[in-house]
């Protein structure tokens, strides 16, 4: 039996990658030369740091791009000390980015920057998200409408609601790499509100006006369809029932109905 | 000539990288098999898992896993074990594979495969946790050796020893990264001939080849195993060595991981492994009629 458990140099592995001033693994690595071996421990280092910030990076591409490459290398660095990886699946990886950008000293000035990675994380989300076919406006055909207004839908599982008061979706949309677009969009000219869904295999981004917001907000609540519906027309004079209905089929943001049996 | 580890094809195969998906959809191109990393398919739906479904219709699949972490003392995370098996049940790839290291402390995942000293403690550890896997899996993976930057002074025997150890209490295979050996020899200056003089034949059942990059640390080369440039000219030399120790052919993977070039160069590069497997050949029959 070894006087070092594995359990204690896995320990003493970990920590010293994660804090560069932890040394205690030093003295049960070969070699003589103390500065060396930090050096080679180095290696492990950088490759978790620089894998795991390229991952961040590639979910959060528009964070990159508004930020600039250091920074955001800094920032991810911060966030991994903060959030280290639960999983070892690279989809589940930055989670909880959006919540750190609001929190991180260095971040926290630029308001606008963790609803934008909202947007990309929503984006993220759905297109990992569980395949489902949409339902077809055909599937609502011969329903009386007052079961249709206390039926309840279920949305589809890729479908992500973000409201913002800022303009997040155009920033997301100028920050596209294949964008030529030299935009500059005012931070204080209104706050957008957003719907993110797969129905097939492309992720498709909807503005959403008040109204829209309301209604699908409701729908994720629960509600059945004429109280939400209603409650969008409140909120929303503009709001146009059947018009945006029919928009949302399109949109395949419905996989089913439930049809309520004391209707 | 069938082996108990995989049902790959005699023949080189490539790492599957989702900028290639759509080349290798269109022009379905020469190659004996793809290889992918399971942790990439841990989603629940869309385009990854329709190209993987596609491709796999067509081409022989391997799966080579990098989060399973086999080293970790406190074993394996059943979460993570479970969406594997979930991934395996789905997609019955024709090989099946992980590592000779850890990548998980407590709840924290490092993205990285990292060395364990090779001793009784780690032996029981890891023939522990791939005994649960195998089990779970419902049959045999096979083992990559890793490669190394740093030694550890309670080594109490050399890594082909421990494999073969590994292997005779699991009766998992073996997936010897001739790269790695490379890689490994140098950093820690052992003679990589000598390493693959001590593999087992009978035990391997696939042979991983990539490039390495190589740095200066005070005044010391180290070899960087980055897969992002094409196989060195030693490594070709030593994959060849290989063959001729063991006596016949192993599906060979080219690993390109990083700045992932055009599909071609990847092709190109397994031709080549094809070339030096041939030549690898010649010799040995030749011996044999005489």
């Amino acid at each position: 039996m070894n006087a070092y458990s594995l359990y204690a140099l896995q320990r003493d592995f970990a920590d010293a990658l994660f804090d560069a001033e932890d040394d205690r693994i030093l003295d049960h690595l070969t070699g003589d030369d103390a500065a060396l071996k930090r050096k080679r421990l180095d290696i492990y280092r950088n490759n978790v740091f620089y894998s795991l910030t390229d991952a961040l990076g590639d979910l959060y591409p528009v964070v990159r791009r508004l930020v600039g490459e250091e920074f955001f290398r800094a920032t991810a660095c911060a966030y991994l000390q903060r959030f280290p990886p639960r999983h070892a699946a690279m989809v589940h990886l930055g989670e909880e980015f959006p919540q750190f950008l609001q929190d991180f000293e260095h971040t926290r000035p630029l308001a606008y920057l963790p609803d934008v990675a909202g947007v990309e994380l929503a984006w993220h989300r759905a297109y990992y998200a569980r395949d489902a076919a949409p339902l077809e406006v055909t599937d609502l055909h011969g329903l009386p409408p007052q079961e249709l207004a206390a039926g309840r839908f279920t949305l589809h599982p890729s479908l992500q609601l973000l409201n913002s008061v800022f303009p997040v979706l155009r920033i997301w949309q100028a920050n596209q790499e294949d964008s030529a677009a030299e935009e500059t969009i005012d931070l204080h000219s209104g706050g957008e509100a957003v719907c993110v869904c797969r129905p097939g295999y492309e992720v498709l981004m909807h503005r959403l006006g008040p109204g829209e917001y309301r209604f699908l907000h409701a729908l994720r609540a629960e509600v059945c369809l004429g109280e939400a519906l209603a409650a969008a027309q409140d909120l929303d004079p503009e709001f146009n029932a059947s018009k945006y209905l029919a928009q949302c089929l399109t949109g395949g943001f419905f996989i089913n109905i439930e049809r309520n049996d004391h209707a | 000539m069938t082996s108990a580890y995989h049902q790959l094809p005699p023949r080189s195969g490539l790492g599957l990288k989702a900028k290639h998906y759509r080349t290798v959809m269109d022009d379905s191109p020469e190659t004996g098999w793809f290889e992918v990393h399971p942790e990439n398919y841990m989603g629940a739906g869309g385009l990854p898992h329709r190209y993987l479904t596609e491709i796999h219709e067509r081409y022989p699949l391997s799966m080579h896993g990098v989060g399973l972490s086999l080293g970790s003392a406190d074993g394996i995370d059943d979460r993570h074990l479970n969406t594997l098996r979930e991934l395996v049940h789905r997609y019955r790839p024709e090989a099946l594979s992980e590592h000779l290291a850890w990548n998980r402390f407590d709840s924290v995942y490092v993205n990285d495969l990292l060395p364990v000293p090779y001793h009784e403690e780690s032996l029981r550890v890891f023939a522990d946790n791939i005994d649960k896997a195998q089990e779970t899996l419902g049959r045999p993976i096979m083992i990559e050796n890793p490669s190394v930057y740093v030694g550890f002074v309670d080594h109490a025997c050399a890594e082909p020893e421990f494999l073969t150890a590994l292997a005779s209490r699991t009766g998992c295979g073996l997936l010897l990264d001739v790269n790695n050996v490379f890689v490994s020899a140098c950093n820690l200056g052992f003679d990589p001939c000598t390493y693959i003089k001590a593999v087992p034949p009978g035990l391997v059942g696939e042979i991983h080849l990539s490039g390495h990059a190589i740095q200066l640390i005070q005044d010391t080369e180290v070899r960087i195993d980055d897969h992002g440039s094409p196989v060195k000219q030693p490594v070709w030399e030593l994959y060849e060595f290989t063959l001729r120790h063991l006596g016949r052919y192993i599906p060979t993977l080219i690993e390109w991981d990083t700045d992932v070039p055009a599909l071609h160069v990847l092709l190109a590069e397994a031709a080549r492994a094809d070339a030096v497997a041939a030549e690898a050949k010649r010799p040995a029959q030749q011996a044999a009629m005489a």
